[in-house]
């Protein structure tokens, strides 16, 4: 019987501990899995819908009141990016090169920016107040200069 | 090596020297280069290129499918920019053409007023043509893409909304385009022969996600024919329509169009299909296509018929920049009308965008 009882308290002790460890694990994922849309702390840009978000990452024109000049990729987190692409975009890497190259020639649409260091990203957004990034939401509360637009995902 | 010099000299002179005189926020220069190589390894010749009657025969040559363009968007305010695509084809023994060149006006972020002169949209890679680098074979289909009238001068009104999860495109345009000595009808008719079309008005509807797109197409107009300085036909009315489908899943992509295009006072009526089927390996994508162009027969003798079949590969080696292989098939069925013969093509080439 003792036996018994101790694989039920280690049965339940391996539970408990598997249930923290999901707890946190997911805790950690959730804080890293978010993406926000950033632009430079003096901004002016207001919240704007993730329609609004698509549409100016795929190459149209922001909508006058959203204020915002232009969209810049950010490509220094091959993770976020990826994330981006599916949450927001809905479409894949060669699937959205694809959609930018064919806007370029076909509407003359202007090219995107694409940015593959954090520290790039960040002077760039710094000097233009009127552009809009993603990356992750920890990525963004641990970075000074730079404020929370939007909620990606 | 001349091609290639020309080639080298153009990217590394020329628009280097473009950029450091344009203001980043005023204008913005874009490119693309395919650079590409073929040789006929069995038959005569293989017309890869209808619309420039880019002819491949049996020793190796650069010509048919070479391609380089330059894109220049000079914005005059926020909502008003200035569009110049100039290009040079192998095809066209590297004359410098203008493509397009049209002034674009935003009304709203969703629809945009387009004067001037565009590509024709009639087929689903029209204007796209010659970027080479959108798609995974060295050139599209050449039985679906036999067009003599590739641009035109006019106006297009292009709206852009939002359906739920899903992108819409309606293009409405309007235009007519003068061909002197035109290369495709010029060739295949041995004569001078001027082709206008006229009054065409013409509707693109677009709609896409990210694993299907459907793109339907009509156009409507007239056409005018001289050939050695006699007017064959005049006020014609022809029609055009079309549909494309292309699902993606996953790494599986499948591609599908099929044309009609009707001239009843001439009774010529034509159809035009492909389908190709496509499998992404990490940056390696193999391909099979099937293309077939068919004429109805008629009692002046047209039964143009030709059908290719195509297995290619397309490597992303680097960043914006593709190396595909692809070997094509043809077969040319026509008794009255035969464009070329039986072939097979063996290609190489090395595509790009900047």
């Amino acid at each position: 019987m003792k036996n018994i009882f101790d694989i039920y308290n280690n049965k339940k002790i391996i539970l408990i501990f598997l249930f923290i460890l999901n707890f946190y694990s997911n805790s950690t994922y959730a804080v890293k899995a978010s993406g926000v849309l950033v632009a430079a702390k003096e901004s002016r840009i207001q919240k704007v819908s993730i329609i609004e978000v698509r549409k100016i990452f795929i190459g149209l024109p922001a909508s006058e009141p959203s204020g915002i000049r232009q969209p810049v990729i950010n490509h220094s987190d091959n993770e976020v990016y990826q994330i981006f692409l599916k949450k927001v975009l809905r479409m894949t890497d060669k699937g959205y090169k694809r959609k930018l190259i064919k806007r370029i020639f076909r509407q003359g649409s202007e090219k995107i920016k694409t940015i593959y260091k954090k520290d790039e990203l960040l002077e760039y957004l710094r000097e233009n107040p009127d552009d809009v990034s993603f990356m992750s939401k920890e990525n963004a509360d641990n970075t000074a200069g730079i404020k929370v637009i939007q909620q990606l995902w | 090596m001349k091609i290639i010099e020309k080639i080298i000299i153009f990217i590394l002179g020329i628009v280097p020297v473009i950029n450091s005189y344009a203001r980043a926020d005023e204008m913005q220069i874009s490119g693309f280069a395919s650079v590409a190589a073929g040789k006929v390894v069995s038959g005569d010749q293989y017309l890869a290129d209808f619309p420039k009657t880019g002819f491949y025969d049996t020793d190796v040559s650069f010509s048919p499918d070479t391609s380089l363009g330059i894109q220049t968007i000079a914005k005059v305010n926020t909502q008003t920019s200035f569009i110049i695509q100039v290009v040079s084809h192998g095809a066209n023994n590297y004359e410098i053409d203008l493509d397009w060149a049209y002034v674009n006006f935003i009304i709203n972020p969703e629809i945009t007023l387009q004067a001037g002169r565009k590509r024709l949209p009639l087929y689903y890679y029209s204007d796209h043509f010659d970027i080479a680098y959108t798609y995974n074979w060295i050139r599209p289909p050449s039985d679906n893409y036999t067009w003599q009238i590739t641009n035109y001068n006019g106006v297009s009104l292009v709206y852009e909304p939002n359906i739920g999860e899903w992108d819409a495109l309606v293009n409405i345009y309007t235009g007519r385009e003068d061909s002197q000595e035109n290369e495709l009808l010029s060739t295949l008719f041995a004569s001078r022969v001027d082709e206008t079309w006229k009054n065409m008005f013409g509707i693109v509807f677009e709609l896409s996600k990210d694993w299907f797109d459907i793109r339907l197409t009509m156009m409507q107009g007239q056409l005018d024919r001289i050939i050695d300085d006699v007017k064959v036909e005049e006020n014609i009315k022809q029609q055009f329509a079309g549909v494309s489908t292309n699902f993606f899943y996953e790494s599986l992509s499948l591609l599908t169009e099929i044309n009609r295009y009707e001239r009843p006072a001439s009774d010529i009526y034509v159809d035009t299909g492909m389908i190709s089927i496509a499998y992404q390996i990490n940056d390696i994508t193999p391909h099979l296509t099937y293309s077939i162009f068919d004429q109805v027969p008629n009692a002046a003798g047209g039964d143009e018929e030709h059908s290719t079949r195509s297995i290619g590969l397309r490597w992303d080696f680097i960043s914006n920049m593709a190396l595909k292989i692809q070997y094509d098939r043809v077969e040319d069925k026509g008794q009255v009308i035969s464009i070329v013969g039986d072939a097979n093509l063996l290609s190489v080439s090395m595509d790009m965008v900047f």
